[in-house]
């Protein structure tokens, strides 16, 4: 799957990249896991609330333009050829 | 006065030269605040709906808010009001900066400009001093030019909002610009200025707003600010990216027009004109208006190339409209066509979207190459660059361009392809892939317009909750409440964005302490449903047409992204939304509704 990182996600203390290519993960959760995995504690606590049971106030996550809100939330399945975007919360207008 | 208003309005005939100071009509300044709802009444109270918007019975009225150069967080707004000559709707548009604080200390809450003067004219305000002065030397000058000039000839410390060519000639998206990069930009404002021959107003003021309740005033006004202070939004984001932080998540949801909203609403290349590509390349540093800590203004610069400039901007609806909407993945010349839109005082939502839909009709053979003058083909960054100058300087096919996409549009056959609502375009969320946005153009007073509620807050960002972009539940409801909510800080002289990081209990709690009142929250938001009653009712009287999406968003399913096969579902949401609203099946307020809000 590809996962895009924006705004001050691609910075080096979070993502540190635009873009990743990672291998099959069942979910969100255990996406949202190995990714703090790689990129540290910094990224895990923007991307989870706290005890990982919801995703983080400040984050912004969706699989194929649908906000994980409206799909099955941090339990949403994944599969290979999804296009996951991850954004802090952001506005403008 | 101790209630945030100064008390004084100036009246200026711009015919006789008679320049009166009138006592603020208080009865009219509570029931309607402030800027777009006290210009408003003035303004409905004064002109005839079905006057010529570029006649000289439609009056131009710049109005401050009582919260306007106070403590309060962001209070650096104006209006000016005056029938559109765009949309034929009310227009009131709003503007930042420092002109409206400036002109509160001149002593002033308002200017209400009559009639036309036989020659060009700028107004000079220092204190009680206020006089019309010749401007047949600044008469065909651009805003910068202007500006400097008038700067130089009243003062450094005086502030100045004027017009250019293009409001001067009559193109019909020409705005009033202030302290040079600030906007009063949207429904042709600026050529109302210029049928007048008011080239400017300049204005210096040297004393004070008092509110009623000083001590608490300040308390809310800094609880307000550390509310701004402690949200990611309004306290980072904002002021980190710029509006351009829109792309990525707008495209994300699959609803960015792409080329006149013919290719859909997923642009391939959004991260070349990205908020985050912004800050990398070209920004020099951020830029604030009047008493805000957001900030969310930009100093860029494009350092080489074709494009060589440097300016404010752009904003995220630029950065669509010259961007994704033309199919130019070129950030300079992006930032070029929006700088220029500064420089010259034009809407660059209109200009941008204007281009788009000539391009359409030039690539379907429906413009001819000869009218144009060069080939104008999507993905040409020159071309649209060209095209952008010559309707700044209201040369050859710029002046067809100049009447906005749908008179140009109607005159090559196709109306139907003018991405607009009322004849004013819509700004750079596709309605198709967010429903409530949907609603909102259509229903806007002003015609096409983001500002008018704001639903990409729930639609697209989750504030301050989360809703399903693709579905119309709860929508025409919760758009009500932000149509009457906008409304509401709009008058109050505050800027739109402080509502991403607080809600209408601070928006109310400021009021209250400077106006000194004591009503409820529901009370003081009363007054925003009335101020979009009132600017409705304009717009009935005034014969505008009803309120519906163009056939594209209605018909044409999204042929791609998260919202394939998705059009707006309009028709479902209207009739929920004006019984919402307490309005009868066509839309029009009803007579109850009317007298429930004091407006018969
Ligand atoms: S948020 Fe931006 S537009 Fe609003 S007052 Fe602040 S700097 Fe100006």
């Amino acid at each position: 799957m590809t996962v895009k990182f924006f705004a001050y996600l691609r910075d080096p203390d979070y993502a540190g990249c635009r873009e990743i290519t990672w291998p099959g993960c069942a979910d969100v959760l255990q996406l949202g896991r190995e990714l703090s995995t790689r990129f540290g504690q910094k990224f895990h606590d923007e991307f989870f609330a706290e005890g990982e049971t919801e995703l983080g106030e400040r984050v912004i996550v969706m699989v194929n333009g649908r906000r994980v809100e409206f799909l099955s939330g941090i339990h949403t399945p994944l599969r290979d050829a999804d296009l996951i975007q991850i954004f802090p919360v952001v506005a403008g207008g | 006065m101790n209630n945030g208003y100064v008390g004084t309005i100036l009246r200026v005939n711009l015919k006789t030269g008679t320049i009166l100071k009138e006592p603020l009509n208080d009865k009219n300044a509570d029931e309607y605040v402030g800027a777009r709802g006290l210009g408003t009444k003035y303004y409905c109270d004064e002109c005839d709906p079905k006057c010529d918007p570029l006649g000289p019975d439609n009056k131009l009225i710049f109005m401050t808010g009582p919260l306007t150069g106070t403590a309060a967080t962001s209070a650096g707004r104006y209006n000016a009001v005056a029938k559109s000559p765009l949309t034929g709707t009310i227009g009131a548009a709003n503007s930042g900066g420092h002109f409206g604080p400036e002109l509160k200390y001149a002593g002033y809450d308002g200017i209400i400009f009559e009639d036309v003067s036989d020659h060009p004219v700028y107004l000079y305000i220092s204190d009680d001093t206020v006089e019309l002065r010749d401007a047949t030397h600044l008469w065909g000058k651009d805003v910068f030019e202007t500006t400097d000039a008038l700067n130089e000839e009243c003062g450094s410390n005086f502030r100045i909002a004027c017009i250019s060519a293009a409001g001067e000639t009559g193109c019909l998206f020409a705005g009033i610009m202030n302290d040079k990069h600030r906007a009063a930009g949207r429904g042709g404002i600026g050529a109302v200025m210029g049928v007048k021959k008011l080239k400017a107003v300049a204005v210096k003021g040297t004393k004070s707003i008092f509110v009623a309740h000083p001590e608490k005033f300040f308390e809310v006004c800094m609880d307000a600010r550390a509310k701004l202070k402690a949200h990611p939004v309004t306290g980072a984001g904002l002021s980190a990216y710029g509006t351009m932080i829109l792309v990525n998540i707008v495209n994300g949801v699959g609803g960015m027009p792409v080329a006149n909203g013919r290719d859909g609403a997923c642009y391939a290349d959004a991260d070349d004109i990205s908020g985050e590509s912004l800050t990398a390349k070209h920004l020099i540093r951020n830029k604030g208006c009047f008493g805000c800590s957001i900030g969310c203004g930009r100093l860029t610069e494009i350092k080489s190339g074709p494009y060589k400039s440097q300016g404010e901007g752009p904003e995220y609806e630029a950065g669509w409209s010259f961007g994704a909407d033309c199919k130019i993945n070129d950030l300079g010349a992006v930032c070029d066509a929006n700088f220029m839109c500064n420089q010259y005082g034009i809407d660059p939502i209109t200009m941008g979207s204007t281009i788009a839909c000539a391009m359409e009709l030039y690539e379907m053979g429906a413009i001819p190459e000869e009218d144009i003058g060069f080939p104008l083909r999507f993905g040409d960054a020159a071309a649209m660059v060209k095209a952008t100058e010559m309707t700044c300087k209201g040369e050859g096919f710029g002046k067809i361009m100049g009447l906005g996409s749908y008179r140009m549009a109607e005159k090559y056959g196709h109306p139907e392809l003018s991405m607009s609502v009322k004849k004013q375009e819509m700004p750079a969320y596709d309605g198709r892939a967010i429903q409530g946005i949907g609603l909102e153009y259509a229903t806007s007073n002003r015609g096409g317009c983001h500002v008018r509620g704001y639903m990409i807050s729930p639609e697209v960002l989750g504030i301050p909750l989360a809703m399903d972009p693709l579905v119309t539940e709860g929508k025409p409801a919760l758009l009500k409440t932000f149509q009457d909510l906008t409304a509401l800080c709009d008058a109050t002289g505050i800027c739109l964005f402080t509502t991403f990081g607080m809600g209408l209990p601070e928006i109310a709690g400021m009021y209250r302490e400077a106006v000194g009142s004591d009503e409820s929250d529901e009370e003081v938001l009363l007054k925003g449903e009335r101020i979009w009653n009132l600017e409705k009712q304009f717009n009935v009287a005034a014969g505008v047409e009803k309120d519906t999406l163009p056939p594209r968003l209605l018909r044409e399913k999204l042929p791609n992204g998260p919202a394939e096969g998705k059009v707006n579902e309009l028709h479902t949401m209207l009739k929920e939304y004006y019984a919402a609203r307490g309005w009868d099946e066509e839309g029009i307020p009803t007579k109850e509704k009317l007298t429930a809000l004091k407006l018969n």
